[in-house]
Formats: C-alpha cells, structure tokens, sequence
C-alpha cells in the first residue's frame, strides 16, 4: 500500500488514540509521524496477522512509550496542558455540566492504573475488538475481559468518589 | 446503572479530537520529507570518517603545541562555557547519540519490561548508562551537580537530535551573540544563529534566544539553562519537520 494511502486513510485515528494518551497536540502530531515513519520501515515486516488499523495502534503504543521512557513520564491523560472540550450543540448549561463531567472523566481516568487506562482507551474510544486490543497490548483475550471489567469497576468508584477532587469539586480545565 | 453504559456518553465525547487540516498535512509533509531522505543514499558514514580523521589531526597537533596544551588548562570563562554548550547542541545530529539511543531503544524491544521492577532492571543496562556516560562526557563539565541530570530528563538537552535524526538535513552553530544582563550578571541570553542544510546542499538559517543563570555556588558553571518564551526554539523544530517549505 502507498504510504500516502495508509497515511490518509489511518493517521487520524493514529493520531487521536496518541493524542489521547499525551493530550499534547504538537507532540502528539510529532509520534504520529514517528509511528508511519517506523511502519513505512517495517512495511515488509508486516504479517496481517492483525488488520492494518490495528498494527498501527501498537506501532503508535510503542513509540508512544518510547516517548514516555525518554521523558521518564508514567501517567497518561495528563492535565498539564490544556485541552478544547467542546459541547457546542449544547445549551450553555448543559454545556457547562458536559464540560465538567467531561473533566471528571478525564481525571478520573487518569487516576486508574496504567494498564486499566489503556485496556478502557482502546475498546471504549478506539472501538478496538477484544481480540484487536489483545493484539495491541500484548495481552490473552481472557485478561483484555478480566482487566476491562475491572477497569470499569475502578472508574466507577473513582468517578463517584467523593472528595476525590479538590476542594470537593471539579478540577477545571485551563 | 451499568457502568459500561453509565460512561458511553463520555467515552464518545472522548473520541472527538480535533486535528487541522494544515497540522495533518504538516507532518504528512514532514514524514514524506523524512522518507524521501530515506531512499536516497547516506552520505553521513563518509561525513564521520572525515570527521573522525579531522578530530584525530586536530588532538595529534593540539598535544604537540605546549603552549596550547597549556592555555586549555585555564578554566574557561562564562562566555566561553556558554559557547561550548551551544556549539555542542545546535550542532547536528550527533550520531553518536543517535546510536546510543537506537541501542536502548532495541533492547526495550527485545526486553518486556512487565513492571516498574523489570523496567528498573533495565536502566542499569550497559545499553542505558552508555548514553547516561555520554551525556556526562559531553555536557557534565559545564553544568553545575544536578542542574544536568534535570535537563536530561525533561529534554532540554540534544533538544534537535532527535528531530534531525534520518531528516537528511545537518544543523550548525554558525554565530552566537552573548548577552549579559545589566542588572543580573550572572544571567546571559545569547542570540543563537544556526544554519540547517539538506543533503542537496540547500540552506536556511534561524535565528534564537536562550537563556543561561551561571551558578552563584560554583562559578563558571551553569545553573540553570533555559528556553526563552518566543525564543524560537519551537520554531527550529518546525523548520527542521518543513524543510523544504521554508527552503523553497
């Protein structure tokens, strides 16, 4: 397949599933085309034993912990730079409440352990099949179901936690 | 209520990142460059033999003029460590590095770290502290105890290496203007020209700013080094990443 192709047609979702993970728009464009960059690379390599999309998923994870490593970063969803909520259909309440659960969520997801994290990112936002995000992680499809109730479990709790933000409210978004 | 269906909403407010068309298109742009500088044939090996062979002259004389061995036993002036940093950083890609980089790199291919345990293992590999030595040898002269390991952790050292790298282009400290601060002595922000050149031969140049605090505890060493807000330095990456748009 041409590079121009494969980049057209999958470098979105490449890039959302890393801009998810370091919620920085620069860096995230940057291993996005760290990722094509090595998938062009290993091009030959590639042995469809998973389909194209999701091959790309682990390239993009793996340069994404790479990017971690070298930064020595651990946590995702990091809410140090800021991020664009936008609610626009909305009423400006409805708005305001969306945006706030919408940052209970994110916090509350990056207070989760790192494999509960990736396991809810890739089948609940990327759509990733069990066996899809098995491929990604590295995992047995029993402990992608294991983990995923789990992860749900713990978000719940942390979601509904109370005084689990400062000063019993919502973090806000800068 | 069902926790898988409790979050939906939220989930699916989460898959709607927003991306430019121009930010695609940019490191669509970027990448085609860096395949493009892929297929053609690397003319960098020859670039370090020569290198390599110029080093070696230049040490062999160095050792046989006394004076000169000499005079680089005197310590080195603020001006004069703040040039050998920046002669160091903006000149590139340091292939050494690089090199360095790739080895740890693979052996956290090869090697799946499970935990923080096993990846702990890893950092005392010979693959990790070459480049931890490497990073000493070239910077730990300059720096006063601490400042570097910080910079080396939040990236703010070889800051354009890893941009440079398989980019085809070589980057190169071409002037410096070193500035002290009126009231603050101990504070320079020198203006940095650079020029990056492609393996066509084209050439462009950028201009930035930088800050160094040298140490007040240990003089002559640095104690804080610094990006200027706007100094350009982002802009750099973004020439590197668009050659060809900024050369044309």
């Amino acid at each position: 397949m041409e590079m121009e192709q494969l980049y057209r047609e999958h470098s979105d979702r490449v890039y959302n599933y890393i801009y998810l993970l370091v919620r920085h728009r620069e860096f995230a464009e940057d291993l996005t085309q760290e990722t094509f960059y090595k998938a062009y690379k290993g091009l030959n390599t590639f042995n469809k034993q998973a389909s194209t999309a999701t091959w790309l998923l682990k390239i993009a994870r793996n340069v994404t912990y790479d990017y971690f490593r070298r930064k020595r970063v651990i946590q995702f969803f990091s809410f140090e730079k800021e991020h664009d909520l936008e609610t626009n259909a909305l009423s400006p309440e409805s708005r305001v409440e969306q945006k706030e659960q919408l940052a209970r969520m994110y916090d509350s997801l990056s207070k989760l352990k790192k494999d509960y994290q990736e396991v809810l990112l890739l089948r609940k936002i990327q759509e990733c099949s069990i066996q899809e995000t098995a491929y990604v992680l590295g995992w047995t499809e029993a402990k992608v179901k294991m983990k995923m109730t789990r992860a749900l479990e713990a978000l719940k709790k942390e979601f509904h936690r109370e005084g689990g933000h400062a000063n019993g409210t919502i973090k806000r978004i800068r | 209520m069902e926790p898988s269906k409790e979050f939906d909403e939220l989930f699916e407010e989460m898959k709607d990142v927003k991306r430019s068309e121009e930010a695609r298109r940019n490191t669509w742009l970027a990448l085609k460059t860096r395949l493009e500088a892929k297929r053609k044939p690397n003319i960098i090996p020859a670039f370090i033999s020569l290198a390599i062979v110029a080093i070696a002259s230049f040490l062999f004389i160095t050792f046989l003029n006394p004076s000169e061995t000499e005079k680089s036993a005197e310590p080195l002036s603020n001006e004069e460590v703040i040039k050998a940093v920046l002669e160091r950083e903006y000149t590139g890609p340091d292939m050494e590095l690089l090199r360095l980089i790739d080895n740890w790199l693979n052996l956290q291919s090869k090697t799946d770290a499970k935990n923080q345990e096993e990846y702990d293992q890893l950092l005392k590999s010979k693959e990790y502290t070459d480049i931890q030595d490497y990073y000493q040898n070239t910077f730990g002269a300059y720096f006063s105890e601490g400042v570097l390991a910080s910079l080396i952790n939040s990236n703010l050292i070889f800051k354009y290496d890893y941009h440079l790298d398989n980019s085809g282009i070589e980057m190169h400290l071409e002037n410096v203007e070193i500035k002290q601060e009126k009231d603050h002595p101990n504070i320079y922000r020198p203006v940095i020209e650079v020029s990056l050149t492609n393996n066509q031969g084209q050439k462009i140049f950028h201009t930035l700013q930088e800050e160094f605090i040298l140490s007040t505890s240990e003089p002559g060493k640095i104690g804080s080094y610094n990006g200027v807000k706007d100094g350009g330095g982002l802009e750099l990456q973004k020439k590197i990443a668009n050659f060809n748009s900024y050369a044309r």
